[in-house]
C-alpha cells in the first residue's frame, strides 16, 4: 500500500509542451500527466535513492506529489450511479524481466480511478486536478 | 479591409509593440490598422507552435502518446483566429489578448491552456470537435466545467477567464 504521506516523483521533460511560466510562477500544462490508459505513472520517493533517478533524461525536471492530496481528488460522482470514482496510487513495481521489456523500476507506482474511467472527460479532469497540485508545489528539480 | 481608430479606440487585443511595421502607419491622431495583418502577426508564435506540434512522432512524451493528428493541427489552426477574434470582441472589458499554452493530450488532440489567476481555460481540439474545460480549482465535480465549444462560445469564455 502507498501510504498517505508518501511523496511521489514524476519527471517532466524540458519542453516547451509541458510548462509554461506564468506572472513569475511556473504552471504545468495538463499534458504533464498524459496517459492513453488513464493511469498516470508516478515513483514511490522513499523507494529511490534519488530523485535523479525517475527522470527519462538528464535535462528533465521532476515534480513531486504526496499520495494524500491525489487520494482527496475523489471521490468523483458516477451519473451512471454507484459510490462514484475514488481516486487512488497503487503500487506496480516493474519487475526486470517484464514482457514489455521496460527498465526494472521498483518504485513505480500509478494513480487510477476506480472503477475506471469510462468517459475521457473525467480523465482530463484528473490531469487538470493534478496540474493543479503541481502548480501549488512548483519544481522539486527543475530542468537543465 | 482598412480601418482607421482612434488612438484611444485602439483595440486591447492588439500588441502595441508591433505598431511600427509594415501593417500599421500611425499619424498624431490616427492609427490605419489592417486589423488582418495584425491578427496574422498577434498569433504567429501560436500558429507555429501549432504547427511544430506535427514533427512529434508517437510516445513524444515518453508516456505513450499519440502523435497529434494533422487533421487536429490544421483545426485548432483555424479556430485559434476565431478565437482571437471573440476575445477581440470581448475586449472593452477584458484584458488583452494573451496566446495559449500549446501542447497534445495523449489521444492526438490539440490543446491550448489559458491561466489567468484562479481561473484556467483549456480548449481540447480533435480532427471533428473541440472541447472546453473551466478550471477554478481541484474539486472535479465542483470547480470544474467542460462542454463542447461551438459557435461563438468562446467569447464568453474569455469573459470568464480574465473575470
Amino acid at each position: 500500500l502507498v501510504s498517505d504521506d508518501e511523496q511521489l516523483y514524476r519527471s517532466v521533460r524540458n519542453e516547451t509542451q509541458f510548462f509554461k511560466t506564468v506572472d513569475g510562477a511556473v504552471r504545468f500544462s495538463n499534458t504533464c500527466f498524459n496517459d492513453p490508459a488513464g493511469k498516470v505513472s508516478v515513483d514511490r520517493a522513499n523507494l529511490r535513492n534519488s530523485a535523479e533517478e525517475t527522470k527519462f533524461s538528464p535535462s528533465d525536471g521532476i515534480i513531486k506529489l504526496l499520495a494524500r492530496d491525489i487520494r482527496d481528488i475523489g471521490p468523483i460522482p458516477n451519473p451512471d450511479g454507484g459510490d462514484g470514482y475514488l481516486i487512488d496510487v497503487h503500487p506496480r513495481p516493474i519487475p526486470a524481466d517484464n514482457p514489455d521489456g521496460l527498465p526494472e523500476n521498483l518504485s513505480h507506482a500509478q494513480i487510477e480511478a476506480s472503477p475506471d474511467f469510462t468517459n475521457p472527460s473525467r480523465f482530463k479532469k484528473l490531469k487538470e486536478a493534478l496540474a493543479l497540485l503541481a502548480d501549488g508545489n512548483g519544481w522539486f528539480i527543475a530542468p537543465s | 479591409m482598412r480601418l482607421t481608430q482612434s488612438v484611444a479606440g485602439t483595440m486591447p487585443v492588439f500588441n502595441r509593440t508591433i505598431f511600427g511595421t509594415g501593417s500599421v502607419s500611425m499619424s498624431a491622431t490616427e492609427l490605419k490598422v489592417d486589423r488582418k495583418n495584425i491578427a496574422t502577426l498577434v498569433l504567429s508564435p501560436t500558429v507555429s507552435s501549432i504547427a511544430k506540434l506535427a514533427q512529434l512522432e508517437a510516445n513524444w512524451d515518453n508516456c505513450g502518446s499519440a502523435r497529434p493528428e494533422p487533421a487536429a493541427i490544421q483545426r485548432a489552426r483555424t479556430l485559434v483566429e476565431g478565437f482571437y477574434r471573440f476575445a477581440g470582441a470581448a475586449g472593452a472589458v477584458t484584458s488583452q489578448w494573451s496566446p495559449p499554452h500549446i501542447s497534445a493530450s495523449e489521444d492526438g488532440e490539440v490543446v491550448m491552456e489559458w491561466w489567468h489567476n484562479a481561473h484556467k481555460l483549456t480548449v481540447y481540439v480533435s480532427g471533428t470537435t473541440a472541447q472546453y474545460l473551466k478550471v477554478w480549482g481541484p474539486n472535479i465535480t465542483t470547480q470544474m466545467e467542460d462542454g463542447l465549444l461551438e459557435g461563438n462560445q468562446f467569447q464568453g469564455l474569455w469573459l470568464w477567464l480574465n473575470a
